[in-house]
């Protein structure tokens, strides 16, 4: 009761909530993609690895949300609602990755990277490093791990992207994180 | 340390990490005494902020917002959920009073950034689709495509989608080699047998066809929110079937909006058909062969013996005509690598 009562609060006064409440769909996806877009895009990104994938999957969460609008109660933010949304689209894409690499016979493999500043270069390995120790952490955990310290999500709206309550997100962000702890400071990293 | 003390610490050791002060007084005493434990959390703290460079490297797309009003176009939405009636064009992203963010429809087109020009630039030099024939000097065509798309343009509002799925399009620019005054392209409406010519802001229906000269290329901005360039001496036509183009001849970038409910696009050649699932590519036609490089996203070529392959970013297939599908295994690897970073 306490928490939808929060939850509540969180959503009053919220411009896209109501625009959402009043109808106004297309300003508020506009809205989210402008608002909300690039953050979206880094979280799937996190999670996917891929700029091109990240881009779509972005897309089609906003697509998606769109579609939910008129189902959309508050019980969360808006900003919550729309990373939970992604995060499930970015879940979708990884298996149909798992599934597709097993069965793709590639035709040749792009291998030369393109010529990088340093530090982008830096930007991106340290990127894909982070990505590589996420890759092993259980599924439900990365999710959380990711919304919590990459997109800032508070455990309250966790739970709410991921369909739990709030100590469960708490402990789901901090098994994770000790996990990748031992990942990365202890070199099993594989 | 008991174990289950241990677990305790790591159930809580978010909120740790970030500082929460409830949990830190309940831990105070632990942390305090055990030197392993301030280590644990201060790992903790540098993983937690590791994460938030994971997606450092992602660089989100300028059209973002136009491009998803585009696809709520394209599925007939008309830019409200299905249980509500199909806003006015009046009603479409009007200025936000609270930010002062022009709309996708009052906004000029994106520009490229710098760095993606100069990516492209350096892409310029190199040779796409050697010993070709008739499909020579792509690699010179794709950087110009490229650049056109990016270079902006006059701009225009989505075209309406159709209800049938098929698509239509918008002529948004012209471009022309020389200062004469004919503009190079021509059109020929479905059911007439007279081609036309065209100049920019001309629609086109499905079962247009759309023919360029040697001499110019054309932008199309097409009613599913997707973008294409035709290059010089290029024959294209929209098909009356859902997001379906046949291309008699010549080249042509593509840059597909992607749908996630909506029927894949496809793209006919004479030598057989290419479907877009993904987002960006070049595909080249001449009578007896089809190259298709793919920049971004992913593709499933369709030989005239109905064999299939997929061709994914940086890669290119090749499709002859009379059966019998070509690949040119890692002769130019990477080639497509930079074009998929340059947005």
């Amino acid at each position: 009761m306490q928490e939808q009562a929060e939850a509540a609060g969180d959503v009053e006064g919220d411009p896209l909530a109501e625009l959402i409440g009043a109808g106004r769909h297309r300003e508020a996806i506009a809205r989210c993609a402008r608002e909300h877009g690039p953050a979206l895009g880094r979280m799937c990104m996190a999670l996917l690895g891929s700029q091109a994938e990240a881009e779509e999957a972005v897309q089609e969460a906003l697509l998606a949300a769109h579609d939910g609008f008129s189902g959309f109660r508050g019980e969360s933010t808006v900003r919550a609602w729309l990373f939970g949304i992604a995060r499930r689209m970015c879940a979708r894409r990884l298996e149909v990755r798992i599934r597709r690499d097993r069965r793709l016979r590639l035709v040749h493999d792009a291998e030369a990277e393109p010529a990088l500043p340093d530090e982008e270069v830096e930007r991106r390995r340290a990127a894909a490093r982070i990505r590589e120790a996420l890759e092993q952490l259980r599924p439900s955990d990365r999710e959380a791990v990711v919304l919590r310290y990459q997109a800032g999500l508070s455990y309250r709206e966790i739970g709410a992207a991921c369909g739990i309550d709030e100590a469960a997100a708490r402990k789901r962000t901090s098994r994770g994180l000790g996990r990748l702890r031992t990942l990365l400071h202890d070199g099993e990293l594989t | 340390m008991s174990t289950h003390e241990h677990d305790e610490i790591l159930d809580e050791l978010g909120p740790i990490v970030d500082g929460d002060e409830g949990a830190l007084e309940r831990h105070a005493e632990r942390l305090a005494e055990n030197d392993a434990l301030r280590d644990l959390r201060h790992e903790a703290t540098e993983a937690a902020a590791q994460v938030a460079r994971a997606g450092a490297d992602y660089a989100p797309p300028e059209e973002l917002e136009s491009r998803v009003l585009a696809a709520i176009d394209a599925r007939g939405g008309g830019g409200e959920s299905t249980t509500e009636a199909a806003p006015s064009k009046d009603e479409v992203a009007p200025p936000e009073p609270t930010t002062g963010t022009p709309s996708a429809a009052d906004r000029p087109e994106a520009k490229p950034p710098k760095k993606a020009l100069k990516r492209l630039e350096r892409i310029q030099s190199r040779s796409l689709l050697i010993g070709m024939g008739g499909l020579a000097a792509a690699a010179a065509l794709v950087m110009g495509l490229l650049l056109t798309v990016f270079s902006g343009g006059e701009g225009s509002d989505a075209l309406a989608a159709r209800q049938d799925g098929a698509l239509d399009a918008r002529i948004v620019r012209v471009m022309r080699a020389g200062d004469d005054a004919r503009t190079g392209v021509e059109v020929r409406a479905a059911g007439s047998d007279d081609f036309r010519t065209a100049a920019a802001n001309t629609d086109l229906r499905a079962g247009a066809i759309l023919r360029t000269d040697d001499r110019t290329r054309v932008e199309l901005a097409l009613s599913d929110g997707s973008i294409a360039v035709v290059d010089h001496g290029t024959e294209l036509e929209l098909a009356a079937s859902p997001r379906a183009m046949r291309m008699r001849k010549g080249r042509l970038l593509l840059e597909v909006a992607s749908l996630s409910d909506g029927p894949i696009a496809r793209l006919a050649t004479p030598a057989g058909e290419v479907e877009v699932l993904g987002t960006k590519l070049a595909v080249a036609a001449a009578d007896d062969l089809t190259s298709v490089h793919v920049t971004r996203g992913e593709v499933r070529i369709v030989g005239e013996d109905g064999t299939a392959e997929h061709v994914r970013a940086g890669q290119e297939g090749l499709l002859r005509a009379g059966g019998g599908r070509v690949h040119r295994p890692g002769d130019r690897p990477g080639v497509g690598r930079p074009l998929v970073g340059a947005r």
